[in-house]
């Protein structure tokens, strides 16, 4: 099989996994399409890299590739805010209205990306691990505890919501 | 409990399923292009965001000289724009795809049913006692494109109809610039029959339903050559005269026309002698002119219609104006450029219009002008596509554009690649138009 043929088979068979999971962190379907090009871009260059079960490394690259992305969003945007002395709101993060999805969204960042790991990309605590450049055994102790994290924001979220209400009776 | 929460976080996915991929000949091109990952491209990032502050500043500077708060939404415009998509070019060799000699590069066209044409003549060719003119044509919407030898050269970007005639200003194999007509998409060119000779320029030619105007010179006295409107059917290969003409008898160049319909038109004349738009609604019958609208000293470079506007260019000097009117020429509005004009103001609709600024940043307005949104950036000098000239732009609706950029990376080495969005500007996937060796 050739190069080029060896790519497209894998384009054909995973860039739809990528692009998912590119949608689900990325703020629009454009910068999720950049985000699957330029994991295929690596592709091509390190063809010979690519592992028999190549989904959790070609998420990582998709990883890479966001955080690298946001970074140079929000140093463009520091940098333009500041020449036009535009003030924007602190960044918080946005309501859903749905409760779990809000109590997932104060989650620390490592915390929620494990869950969505498992949760929206089915993965194994094997393969989380081959993602993220860890041993197995601390993705089972990371996981617990983010579950932990996310019980206890889900509570206080209920608590809060719950407030007002007691409140106005 | 916890357990239970997975399962209640796996119920909410917002993307539950495999999605579709975006077309793999997006990446292909990519790769074909020599471009980086975005993690690599950090650098390519940089430049494009001291152009936002540059803009930005510019902004600011409007604000504490004017005040009034359109200005500082038109900064936040830049900002988010410019944030969120720019395509900065980075020029990089294309190893086995390079074309000896320089090229002149000017023409680019994407006509209906996914045809285009790219042009190009090639200068000091080893060898050769000519330039030799090449072709590329694509029927896919320029993600594959077909190279051909030509014995003519085309001069200015071809304008289709609904269907694949196309007209546009050629070199014929003896030299002599004269309008030719296609009849395949823009595959195979033909010289036509016309009252006039074209000067070549850009907006000589113009198509509305089905009909094809354009503007040239009749025979010279004594230097001075009189102006030639024609009109003719887009199916066939004549240009006749229209039944009157428009313009004085003058020396001066650069005529351009654009057709409203099969009976409407408008010329505009860089002549300062009175009124400088002229109107037939009735194929050429009759004519009357428009009030001026440029202002003391200046001439109009360009008028052309988009449904309800007409958008006119000024210039004194070098310096760029456009303006904008709604009721016939009654008022004009300006609008504010952000950024120096260069040779492309591509206005579509009355409200959105492209523009190519001397820089090489390509802009984009979406309310008439009122701000201007840069959409690409060519990356620097190695995107133009000659020395001082910035890229050719080629605008086909308020969606839809597309660039046509010569990249360099040494003396002999010469590649083109093509960017097009169909998305208003935000993502501009690039294809590359592998030139034979020469």
């Amino acid at each position: 099989v050739d190069k080029r043929t060896r790519f497209e088979q894998l384009y054909r068979a995973h860039a739809g996994a990528v692009r998912a999971y590119a949608v689900r962190r990325a703020p629009s379907e454009a910068v999720a399409d950049d985000t699957v090009s330029d994991v295929f871009l690596v592709v091509w260059r390190r063809l010979d890299d690519v592992p028999g079960q190549p989904v959790p490394w070609l998420l990582a690259i998709a990883r890479r590739s966001l955080a690298n992305r946001r970074r140079s969003d929000r140093r463009a945007a520091a940098l333009t805010d500041r020449l036009t002395s535009l003030r924007r709101p602190a960044s918080t993060a946005p309501e859903t209205g749905d409760r779990l999805l809000d109590a997932l969204a104060t989650l620390p960042e490592p915390d929620r990306e494990l869950l969505m790991l498992v949760a929206w990309e089915g993965l194994e605590p094997s393969e989380i691990a081959e993602l993220l450049g860890v041993r197995p055994g601390t993705v089972a102790v990371r996981l617990h505890r983010a579950r932990g994290r996310l019980a206890a924001a889900l509570s206080r979220h209920d608590s809060t919501e719950a407030a007002p209400q007691e409140a106005r009776s | 409990m916890t357990d239970d929460l997975i399962e209640q976080l796996r119920d909410r996915n917002p993307a539950p399923a495999q999605l579709p991929p975006p077309p793999i000949d997006q990446v292909l091109a990519r790769i074909a292009a020599g471009e980086r990952p975005t993690a690599s491209r950090w650098h390519g990032w940089v430049v494009p965001s001291l152009a936002v502050i540059v803009t930005a500043a510019v902004a600011v500077f409007a604000v504490a000289s004017i005040g009034g708060s359109r200005h500082t939404d038109q900064a936040a415009h830049h900002h988010t724009v410019t944030s969120t998509h720019p395509k900065p070019l980075v020029a990089k060799s294309l190893a086995g795809e390079a074309m000896h000699g320089s090229l002149r590069t000017s023409v680019l066209a994407f006509g209906p049913g996914g045809t285009g044409v790219i042009a190009w003549t090639q200068y000091r060719t080893p060898g050769a006692a000519h330039p030799a003119a090449w072709l590329a044509t694509t029927t896919d919407e320029g993600r594959t494109w077909s190279v051909h030898r030509r014995s003519y050269s085309l001069y200015a970007s071809p304008v289709f109809d609904g269907s694949r005639n196309a007209w546009t200003s050629a070199v014929d194999a003896h030299g002599a610039l004269r309008f030719f007509s296609s009849h395949d998409g823009g595959r195979n060119w033909t010289p036509t029959q016309s009252a006039g000779a074209t000067e070549g320029a850009t907006g000589s030619l113009s198509v509305a339903d089905d009909t094809v105007w354009a503007v040239g010179t009749g025979s010279c006295t004594a230097g001075v050559c009189p102006w030639v409107v024609m009109r003719g059917p887009a199916s066939g290969d004549q240009l006749p005269a229209t039944a009157n003409q428009p313009l004085p008898t003058t020396n001066h160049n650069g005529l351009t026309v654009s057709a409203a319909s099969a009976t409407t038109a408008y010329v505009s004349s860089p002549t300062r002698l009175g009124s400088d738009i002229y109107i037939t609604h009735d194929g050429g019958r009759s004519w009357e002119t428009i009030g001026a609208g440029c202002g003391d000293g200046r001439t109009t470079v360009e008028a052309t219609v988009t449904g309800a506007a007409l958008w006119r260019v000024c210039n004194r000097g070098h310096n760029f104006e456009v303006l904008r009117t709604t009721n016939g020429g009654d008022s004009w509005d300006e609008a504010r450029l952000p950024f120096v004009l260069g040779d492309t103001f591509e206005p579509v609709t009355a409200q959105v219009a492209w523009a190519a600024a001397a820089d090489g940043t390509i802009y984009r307005t979406a309310n008439g002008g009122a701000s201007w949104q840069p959409v690409f950036r060519t990356g620097g000098p190695h995107g133009r596509s000659t020395p001082g000239v910035g890229p050719v732009l080629s605008a086909k609706n308020s969606d839809d554009a597309s660039i046509l950029v010569q990249l360099r990376d040494g003396p002999h080495s010469t590649n083109l690649i093509v960017y097009r969005t169909t998305d208003g500007g935000r993502f501009w996937p690039p294809t590359v138009v592998k030139l034979p060796r020469g």
